[in-house]
């Protein structure tokens, strides 16, 4: 649809009134189209950010409370981190417990 | 993607399917960033809303019946998001025109230079393009939102008319009348600028 078809039913629009020029499709507004796309196409495109794929399901999840997306998988929903540390604490407790085990025991 | 392609995406998307859903984000989410960024201006902004634009998809989802293509649904549900920031925006009368961040203005140094034409430009172009690119943004910030969607869905994201129509809803002859004048209001205020 060219650009001049389009100023003609644009000069019948009572929300908007009469284009000047419009209604005689004038090579002006063929130039005014023309210039604002070529202004308008070199602004190219914009890169979205790398992770909206990731982040987007994350707000659903956290919005509706774990009820969407939130299902993981068990080793997904264990925190290894906490988990290594509390196992790092037990076993030197227990070697702590170990070691003085013997000296309480063998005094009088 | 074709429409059968289409199809299925949206069947599984109705069934709250999150590798459909990640899937829809990846296959749009330069659209609807592009269309936001440009009606807003700032990539803070533009990031905010394209989030809540895919919420809302996920929301609603069950409401797309199909009588219009997918990306043109997506398409409406941004440009209202944009229009609603817009609003919350002049509420609480931000600065819009000073918006552009280091952000922004190196990826308009990148796309203007490139339309030059250019592999290396000097700093002297990247500087004017730059500039150029810039005071572009900005003038299509000081567009009427209306104006400003039409502008940029017809000639950023080159949609059709018959598009466009669906996703503002406006008849043809309000579309082209109201372009036009966008046209004409852009191009005074570049020609201010670059005064």
């Amino acid at each position: 649809m060219s650009e001049q078809a389009g100023t003609k039913s644009a000069a019948s629009d009572p929300a908007e009134g009469e284009v000047p020029g419009a209604a005689h499709g004038s090579l002006e507004d063929e130039q005014t189209a023309a210039e604002t796309r070529s202004l308008l196409a070199g602004l190219g495109t914009v890169a979205p950010p790398t992770d909206l794929s990731e982040r987007v399901p994350q707000l659903i999840e956290r919005r509706s409370r774990g009820r969407f997306f939130g299902r993981r998988k068990l080793y997904e929903r264990i925190p290894f981190v906490w988990v290594s540390l509390v196992m790092l604490i037990v076993a030197a407790l227990l070697y702590a417990v170990m070691r003085l085990a013997p000296s309480v025991m063998s005094s009088p | 993607m074709d429409l059968r392609d289409e199809g299925e995406l949206i069947r599984r998307l109705q069934q709250h399917d999150e590798k459909a859903f990640q899937k829809c984000v990846k296959l749009y989410q330069t659209k609807v960033y592009g269309l936001v960024y440009r009606m807003l201006g700032s990539q803070a902004e533009a990031e905010d809303v394209s989030q809540e634009v895919f919420v809302t998809v996920f929301k609603s989802i069950d409401s797309f019946r199909g009588d219009s293509k997918f990306s043109t649904w997506l398409y409406r549900i941004a440009a209202n998001h944009c229009k609603n920031r817009i609003k919350y925006l002049k509420r609480r009368a931000h600065k819009q025109t000073g918006e552009l961040d280091d952000a922004a203005e190196r990826e308009l140094l990148g796309s203007s230079s490139s339309t030059l034409g250019q592999q290396q430009a000097s700093p002297v172009e990247a500087l004017e393009g730059l500039q150029l690119g810039s005071i572009v943004q900005r003038a299509i910030t000081k567009l009427d939102e209306e104006h400003r969607l039409l502008l940029v869905l017809r000639d950023v994201e080159e949609l059709s008319y018959e598009e466009i129509m669906q996703v503002t809803g406006l008849a043809e002859g309000t579309v082209k009348s109201r372009l036009h004048r966008a046209r004409l209001v852009l191009k005074e205020e570049i020609a201010r600028h670059t005064k």
